[in-house]
């Protein structure tokens, strides 16, 4: 397979408030390919947003990245450590919308209701290239027409309010795309929106992703838009990593017990109806109570006492993409003791 | 024809909002929200209200708690001891013992639980504001409901703040309960709930109805939860009813060509089964200004030039689901599940 667009290596972003510390991202890695889409997926507190605001440097204060590399290959072929470069500087805010893209879950409050879509998208595309007002017009009217909002050229002079939930979406979409990045980052981008919506959303990333060869990470709590869209994914559990693979793997052979449980829980469409779903005993625990050892262990199956509480599982790597971070898989480190 | 067991039976229900305008705010037109909507619910029956956002699910359930007046139709509720009640027609000071039998739990559980009371208190206040036994009593009755709910006692005196979503979300289920209601209306109940936490919510819901023979209109978007809950399902498309079916039915065959749409957009958890979507074309319809003739027609496969004239009224289907589609006899539409 081709480089990597972008590798992620043991990135840790913790919030320091007053009361202690969150560790909110707690050694993620993964690597992000040319056309392919890597899928993010956990429940709330996993880390799952903080990990993408952590590759764009936009995490809030108290919050900071504190250690490991974001390598992003730039266009001219340079590989640069996003980490290392100031969150405020020119280089950041080229790459911020210039290589890599964003769209937000909330498209009502993502977008400026003083200003028209069209001079939000002019000005998100004036901000990375050099072109006059009237060329970036007619861009944005292309842009528009790319997401497939109809009657663009009436459309680029209305404002956000006159727009549905999805149009908004697809405008969130245009602004991301205005200087043609080659990653787009989406973080539950259709979680707002209605299921024939979120279809239509999901069919128009896929295809813009075709046309580019855009890599895509897309962020959800949704195992079934991980199912529909992701070639690879990575499941997290309280800033954790706990397993990765391709998404065949994950979901046909998942080694994980917390992947496993997830999987089970879920309710679908092809269930038999009124039927019991398996649940995951307990509830995800505050952030600021986090179980020592492996995280998951108050809530797990297959729980070695005296093993999984007292020290944190490595990972393990049981096939060339398919890593798991449980002692089911690998040795105790000092835990004989 | 209402048999001993419907609890809540609804016919021709409409709720028109108007629209003013101009300095004598004059009505202009009206928002059709709920238009023509019939249906029925058995004791110990699921009914879920499926639908896009502005479809009128959530508008239908506000008529039948009479949360707001609604414009026609009639609303037979039959309360536990057998009276039959016209929900509709009841003047509003005659609302609160109807109430006592008709709870709600809500969507966030965030913010539908009072911050500065506790838990007993919460729980307890249903039974106060209608005078139901003493002190004591009361405490008793408050004992009784965390242990349905499946919460320990222990939690009793504390504030909501303590609970996590799917706690709060048992104790909003208690306080519905403590009036030992024929009817709860659950608006979207688990959709702010993560996951592994659903799953609980969904099942404790399943095992209480069992348990106490409780009727629900289950309000949802998200149909992988509906088809875990419903006996019955029923499809609404800007303000009426196309399809009501047996949940199995519904998913299976479908009848409607909205339904089938919904369908087929639902995401699977099985990248083995990346279907070809339908894809629907364009927008929900706008309710204050539906387009004449069948109103999902502009968005439909299958539409003919019959479908832009005539309204198609809910009739019985072949197998005994009911659809309001002209070409329903005609059409075979894929439903999920069909493939294995």
């Amino acid at each position: 397979m081709a480089e990597p667009i972008l590798s992620v290596r043991g990135l840790e972003t913790f919030f320091r408030p007053d009361e202690g510390i969150v560790r909110a991202v707690d050694g993620a890695s993964f690597d992000l390919y040319p056309g392919r889409t890597l899928g993010i997926v956990g429940e709330s507190g996993c880390g799952k947003s903080v990990t993408a605001r952590s590759i764009l440097r936009i995490v809030e204060r108290p919050g900071k990245v504190e250690r490991g590399e974001v390598l992003l290959r730039r266009g001219d072929g340079r590989v640069v450590d996003l980490v290392t470069i100031d969150d405020q500087s020119a280089e950041m805010r080229d790459i911020r919308g210039g290589e890599i893209g964003y769209v937000f879950q909330e498209p009502m409050s993502s977008l400026s209701s003083f200003h028209t879509i069209g001079n939000q998208v002019v000005e998100a595309i004036r901000l990375h290239r050099a072109m006059s007002a009237k060329e970036a017009r007619a861009r944005a009217i292309e842009l528009l027409q790319l997401v497939g909002i109809p009657r663009p050229e009436q459309r680029v002079d209305s404002y956000s309010f006159e727009l549905s939930g999805g149009l908004r979406q697809r405008v969130m979409i245009a602004l991301a795309l205005a200087a043609e990045p080659s990653i787009l980052i989406a973080d539950e981008p259709t979680t707002a929106l209605d299921v024939t919506t979120q279809a239509q959303i999901l069919e128009l990333i896929r295809k813009i992703q075709v046309e580019r060869n855009l890599a895509v990470i897309l962020i959800t709590h949704d195992m079934g838009v991980i199912a529909e869209m992701a070639d690879s994914v990575s499941v997290m559990y309280l800033g954790k990593v706990v397993e990765s693979g391709s998404v065949d793997t994950i979901f046909h052979a998942p080694r994980h017990p917390y992947t496993q449980a997830l999987l089970r829980s879920i309710p679908s469409v092809l269930a038999e109806p009124r039927s019991r779903l398996a649940t995951i005993a307990g509830s995800i625990p505050h952030p600021y109570a986090r179980p020592p050892g492996c995280p998951f262990h108050p809530r797990c199956q297959s729980f070695k006492p005296g093993v999984c509480d007292k020290s944190a599982p490595t990972v393990t790597r049981l096939a060339p993409d398919h890593e798991v971070r449980c002692f089911l898989y690998g040795e105790p480190a000092e835990a004989a003791s | 024809m209402t048999t001993s067991q419907t609890v809540l039976s609804v016919e021709r229900l409409k709720k028109y909002f108007p629209i003013r305008r101009g300095l004598l705010r004059r009505v202009v037109g009206h928002v059709k929200a709920v238009d023509d909507v019939s249906f029925k619910i058995d004791r110990g029956e699921t009914l879920s209200l499926v639908g896009e956002s502005g479809c009128g699910k959530t508008t239908t359930s506000r008529c039948i708690l009479r949360a707001i007046q609604p414009s026609a139709g009639a609303i037979q509720f039959r309360t536990n001891d057998g009276r039959e009640v016209d929900v509709a027609g009841l003047p509003r000071s005659e609302l609160r013992p109807l109430r006592r039998q008709m709870q709600m739990i809500f969507q966030d559980p965030y913010s539908s639980l009072n911050p500065r009371m506790t838990i007993a208190d919460i729980i307890g206040e249903p039974l106060l504001v209608n005078g139901v036994g003493d002190l004591a009593a009361r405490r008793k009755r408050v004992a009784e409901l965390l242990d349905v709910v499946q919460l320990p006692l222990a939690y009793m005196n504390r504030f909501p703040h303590a609970f996590s979503g799917g706690q709060r979300q048992r104790i909003g289920i208690a306080r519905a309960l403590a009036l030992n209601p024929a009817l709860i209306v659950a608006d979207e109940p688990v959709s702010a709930l993560d996951v592994s936490v659903q799953a609980q919510i969904i099942n404790l819901m399943l095992e209480l109805q069992d348990r106490l023979g409780l009727a629900y209109l289950f309000v949802a978007h998200d149909l992988s939860v509906v088809k875990h809950v419903s006996h019955r399902v029923a499809v609404m498309y800007v303000g009426r009813m196309v399809e009501i079916a047996a949940t199995a039915t519904l998913f299976r065959a479908p009848k409607h060509p909205y339904t089938e749409a919904l369908l087929s957009a639902v995401p699977v958890p099985d990248p083995r089964q990346r279907a070809k979507r339908i894809v629907l074309e364009g927008e929900v319809a706008d309710p204050s200004n539906v387009p004449p003739g069948c109103a999902f027609h502009p968005r439909c496969r299958y539409a003919q030039a019959r479908c832009k004239q005539e309204i198609p009224e809910l009739a019985p289907a072949a197998d005994g689901s009911m659809v309001a589609c002209h070409r329903a006899a005609e059409l075979n539409l894929l439903g999920v599940g069909t493939t294995s």
